[in-house]
């Protein structure tokens, strides 16, 4: 009986816990962490910016390189079969 | 951020609640502390992930159990390595049950001793067991709030209760039977 009248009033302790407040430290060190956290975003978000930016244009860059060499190419080939119709017209004689 | 989402503010409101989870979970202030503050960090993080589904109090009140749940269990496999401290009978020398040093600080004076044997036997109730029984007997939860922060229905949360004040009378027995020895 005695057992059992101790394990209850243990139990019964519930009853007389109240709810506590943490230290006041706690908001002022949350504030703290909060614009630590909001800086580092900014510096995370600038810096994937730049990667980003660098980039588009290394591929406009090289997007440019070859539309360049590509009609560099071409007007090149061309004025090599113009020369080559030339020297055919100069050396065909016309038989009438 | 979500236009509109101030976690200050929410912190305001919610801190105590979430220091008081921790606290009956963990049982040490200092844990209680930090898990409150990593709460509030991982709610500014993550707010877009919150998906409406519940209401943001028990997103809130989850994330705290989830993280007291998983300090635990880090500290129990780190304690597996190291001494546990033993009373002692100071004539005879011999091994007295170890009962904890966890003491509310919510509880008044008178009580403290009780409040000791009540958190060790708490402390020897499985994950579910210990969270239902600390939400419900401790804090007072609704078994419906409950059974939204712990994600089981409220029968399971009801049968939890049940069968954790059933494992702490044994424990609370066993107890009583070794300080008599």
């Amino acid at each position: 009986m005695k057992e059992q009248n101790w394990i209850e009033s243990i139990l019964k302790t519930t009853q007389y816990i109240q709810e506590v407040d943490a230290h006041p430290r706690l908001i002022h060190q949350f504030r703290e962490k909060i614009r630590a956290d909001i800086n580092n975003e900014t510096i995370e978000n600038s810096l994937s910016f730049k990667w980003v930016a660098a980039a588009m244009l290394l591929v406009l860059l090289n997007i440019s390189a070859i539309i360049y060499h590509t009609q560099h190419y071409v007007e090149k080939g061309i004025s090599k079969q113009k020369k080559q119709l030339n020297q055919f017209d100069n050396s065909t004689t016309y038989n009438y | 951020m979500d236009e509109g989402f101030d976690i200050e503010n929410l912190y305001s409101l919610h801190q105590k609640k979430v220091y008081n989870i921790a606290l009956n979970l963990v049982q040490s202030i200092e844990d209680a502390e930090d898990i409150t503050q990593e709460v509030f960090l991982e709610i500014h993080r993550s707010i877009h992930n919150f998906n409406h589904q519940s209401m943001i109090t028990t997103w809130i009140y989850r994330i705290a159990v989830n993280k007291s749940l998983d300090l635990i269990k880090s500290k129990k496999t780190k304690k597996r390595f190291a001494f546990i401290t033993q009373l002692f009978h100071p004539q005879t020398g011999e091994q007295l049950y170890d009962i904890g040093s966890f003491i509310h600080p919510g509880i008044d004076m008178e009580r403290k001793e009780e409040s000791r044997f009540l958190y060790h036997a708490i402390n020897k109730l499985n994950e579910n067991q210990k969270t239902a029984y600390t939400l419900s007997q401790i804090q007072h939860f609704s078994q419906k709030e409950i059974s939204s922060i712990m994600n089981l229905s409220e029968k399971a949360i009801e049968s939890l209760i049940q069968r954790a004040k059933a494992n702490l009378r044994i424990q609370l027995s066993n107890i009583y039977t070794k300080r008599r020895k």
